[in-house]
């Protein structure tokens, strides 16, 4: 899992390159994700240009996600909508905020939402 | 009547399935490229050569799916590898094909971010294998 979301999020900014701007803000910043069905779990921590990815969970994340495959793959359909947030009203979005209401989908430092946003949108592929 | 697993026959009634699916044809509306599958081989399963599933998708349709050999399936834009058993449990719903790629139980090459956005589509072409019937050379009796 560990190759594939970095190869999803190097493809994700070669292919939008604004989106640099995101990955360099969140220079200093780690981010858990916890996959529980697949039994995995993996710490993002980005440093200028590069991006470390360590399996399992490491360190003090700023964020941390965890949700069942099925989320996670979810959560990289958020599209960005105006003001570059998030859009929450689609049929993806919509998804994701069920997953949230239920449960299916937990987010540690959601107050912390300008780092979240820069992860969603390094994660979108919508 | 059951289709010998990957053979020419199997992916002919797996195009016409994929044809056939409304869901696919909507999950894929937009999807262009081809996708292989190499199934590599496992003589002890009495699968003793890798072989290729070449599908030509586009707008929604299978144009062509055919068997190929290994070198001409690394040539398609998308590849997903496993061993022949791995696919066999993904076309009978054991493993869901998203979680064996993330878990690397199947490698995938090409373009990550396309890949991820026809997830539904994906799904929906391993449900169309799980209508096709099938005869699994390890299922033969001798």
């Amino acid at each position: 899992m560990a190759s594939m979301l970095a190869g999803l999020i190097t493809a994700n900014v070669e292919q939008n390159p604004e989106r640099w701007e995101d990955f360099h803000k969140l220079s200093g910043t780690s981010v858990t994700i916890e996959v529980p069905d697949i039994e995995e779990a993996l710490t993002l921590t980005f440093a200028g240009d590069d991006l470390v990815v360590r399996n399992g969970k490491q360190g003090r994340p700023a964020v941390s996600i965890k949700a069942d495959s099925d989320v996670v793959m979810a959560l990289n359909l958020v599209s960005t909508g105006p003001m570059g947030m998030p859009n929450y009203f689609n049929a993806a979005g919509r998804d994701v905020v069920k997953a949230l209401a239920t449960g299916k989908l937990k987010i540690g430092g959601m107050w912390r939402v300008d780092t979240l946003n820069r992860v969603t949108r390094l994660f979108s592929v919508a | 009547m059951a289709y010998k697993a990957f053979s020419d026959e199997w992916a002919q009634a797996y195009k016409d399935e994929i044809n056939n699916s409304a869901v696919y044809k909507q999950a894929a509306a937009g999807w262009e490229g081809v996708v292989a599958l190499i199934v590599e081989a496992e003589p002890e399963k009495n699968f003793p050569e890798t072989k290729g599933v070449w599908m030509d998708l586009w707008h929604g349709e299978a144009r062509d799916i055919k068997i190929v050999d290994e070198n001409e399936a690394d040539k398609a834009d998308f590849v997903i590898r496993g061993p022949y058993s791995r696919w066999k449990q993904v076309a009978q719903k054991e493993l869901d094909s998203t979680k064996a790629m993330m878990q690397g139980k199947l490698k995938l090459r090409g373009d990550l971010p396309t890949i991820v956005r026809y997830t539904k589509a994906s799904q929906e072409m391993t449900e169309c294998t799980t209508r096709v019937p099938v005869e699994y050379p390890d299922e033969v009796p001798a």
